[in-house]
């Protein structure tokens, strides 16, 4: 083995370490949550919306009922890590757009946003997006996730509410 | 007769030659003090040619004597260290700053701090 080929064999192992850790494996997610405020089961303004207390999202793998996240408190980063969107009559119709990763290689992810009154344990509006699978070393385009009433029926605002997951 | 009797006298006093006494036994071993010759296994006990080794002779060098093997082992040596210490996992990209009158939201999820 000659000096060259020896020199060689050295850059080509530094340079596989360096290419191993230069791909990206995640999949980002980009979920636009925003109150339904028209059509069929929309938020009534103020009525429901005054209820809002707090708020939550929860990542699903695939369409299964086990959390991979559960119970992120939404919060409006650039605002700071405790400023909740969901504030009662304060509460804007867009409440923004959420930013999350993952490294999963296959399959699919599904979102859900719970919301909930001043009892923070009773959900009053609620929405889940279709799954979506991921794609590594993609921004995937921003995903519509309209919340709306959720609940017994009975509510007689809310006449076609849907009972909450 | 005369004769018989003087042959009877010479068989009786005649002494046979396997019978006479045997000469003193030496061992080969023993140097004695007066011996003037040194020993053969003991002439060079002693000296440096006595206690001075072989070198072993190799058809081709060790392969610790090349300068590239010592360069391999460092590099080796690093980068596991390296590996240990950093997941080859990168972290995830900067988060999205939205849009216009868009709220930006959590940002989270594998590769982020949490």
């Amino acid at each position: 083995m000659t000096t060259l080929s020896r020199v060689t064999c050295l850059v080509g192992l530094a340079t596989a370490l360096v290419s191993t850790s230069g791909c990206d494996p995640y999949t980002y997610y980009n979920i636009h949550i925003a109150l339904k405020v028209d059509g069929d089961n929309a938020v009534k303004i103020p009525n429901t919306r005054d209820k809002i207390n707090t708020c939550d999202i929860s990542v699903y793998a695939g369409d299964s009922s086990t959390a991979l996240e559960s119970g992120i408190p939404l919060n409006q980063r650039t605002l700071g890590p405790d400023v909740s969107p969901c504030r009662g009559t304060q509460t804007p119709t867009d409440l923004g757009i959420l930013d999350y990763s993952t490294a999963r290689s296959s399959g699919s992810l599904s979102f859900r946003v719970n919301v909930y009154d001043d009892t923070k344990t009773t959900i009053i509006i609620q929405g889940t997006t279709d799954p979506v699978a991921v794609s590594p070393g993609h921004i995937l385009p921003t995903i519509d996730l309209p919340i709306s009433p959720c609940g017994p029926p009975g509510n007689q605002d809310q006449p076609n509410q849907q009972p909450c997951k | 007769m005369c004769f018989g009797v003087v042959a009877a006298l010479a068989v009786a006093t005649a002494v046979p030659a396997w019978a006479e006494e045997p000469s003193e036994y030496v061992d080969p071993t023993i140097v004695k003090d007066t011996a003037d010759e040194t020993p053969d296994g003991v002439k060079n006990l002693g000296s440096e040619q006595a206690v001075t080794k072989k070198q072993v002779e190799y058809s081709t060098p060790p392969v610790y004597t090349k300068w590239w093997f010592w360069a391999t082992a460092v590099v080796a040596t690093a980068a596991v260290v390296f590996l240990a210490i950093t997941p080859l996992t990168p972290k995830a990209r900067g988060c999205t700053a939205g849009g216009p009158g868009v709220i930006p939201l959590n940002c989270f999820g594998d590769g982020r701090a949490k």
